[in-house]
């Protein structure tokens, strides 16, 4: 395969930035994010099964004011299928490094409040 | 059932990025979740209220022509999803049928807690047009720029909410 044929989303950058600001507080509130709603739903969990009733609904709640509030879908577009190299002019290695750095430091910084084994997430 | 360790979350990490990797190889596009409570938004507004359905803005193509929105990669998926879920919570001893959430919450508290959870992350997953696995997991592993945008609000209003819930779950 060909990486044209490889799916890249384009940055609508208020949209971008709005929707996963709320799907953050869906996740601080609720625990779940969508996916994993239905990884807690097929565990047992209700709460995971009413939350994705819950997404249902936003969907319906969405669909209802999409017309008006369409301009702000649409603001402050990015190019279609934007990388990080191309926003940053760099090649794709470069860009790899700079994130492997991020992941080395994420490590350091939190190498010591506890271990992944302490996670008790649908147990 | 006896319970078995859950794995480390590294390691689980890195099985998640192969099966995303296969998933690009194999189809050209991620993972996905958002799209499936969508598809089954449009599919049965579509029977409650069908002309109001195929005259919406958002919906309406969907179920255009009498296309099934049931129909789509992305149910199948999900249901995939599902069922290893279930697996690895049966083979774990981690089956529970039971109401999680905070502490000091009680039950109908929870459920209240998750189902207005649930309407804000399903209503923004449509406002960035996709949600954590298919824009902040298959966004950033293309380096899609939308990715780590949606990543940063996502990040960020994560931690705030949870600075601010954090004696709830005490």
């Amino acid at each position: 395969m060909h990486t044209s044929d490889i799916f890249i989303p384009t940055t609508y950058l208020w949209a971008t930035l709005l929707g996963g600001a709320l799907i953050g507080v869906g996740m601080g509130l609720g625990g779940y994010c969508p996916g994993t709603s239905v990884v807690g739903a097929a565990a047992g969990r209700i709460d995971g099964m009413v939350f994705f009733v819950g997404l249902i609904l936003g969907v319906v709640a969405f669909a209802g004011i999409y017309t008006p509030i369409t301009p702000l879908m649409n603001a402050a577009a990015g190019p279609q299928a934007q990388t990080l190299g191309q926003l940053l002019g760099l090649p794709a290695w470069a860009v790899l490094m700079l994130l492997a750095g991020v992941a080395v430091a994420v490590w350091w910084f939190t190498r010591r409040n506890g271990t992944s084994a302490a996670i008790t997430c649908a147990d | 059932m006896k319970q078995r360790p859950i794995w480390n979350a590294h390691l689980a990490g890195a099985v998640l990025g192969l099966v995303l990797l296969l998933t690009f190889v194999m189809t050209g596009h991620g993972l996905g979740a958002s799209g499936a409570p969508t598809a089954i938004a449009a599919a049965t507004s579509n029977v409650v209220a069908p002309t109001a359905t195929q005259a919406n803005g958002y919906l309406g193509w969907m179920v255009e022509n009498g296309r099934n929105p049931l129909n789509s990669w992305i149910i199948w998926e999900v249901l995939g999803v599902a069922l290893g879920a279930l697996a690895a919570a049966w083979w774990s001893g981690h089956l529970h049928v039971r109401i999680e959430g905070p502490p000091r919450i009680k039950s109908m508290g929870r459920l209240s807690l998750a189902l207005i959870a649930g309407v804000l992350s399903g209503f923004g997953a449509r406002v960035s047009a996709g949600c954590t696995s298919g824009l902040g997991l298959s966004g950033s592993a293309t380096l899609a720029t939308a990715g780590f945008v949606f990543l940063i609000g996502f990040f960020g209003a994560g931690l705030i909410t949870g600075l601010l819930t954090r004696r709830m779950w005490k």
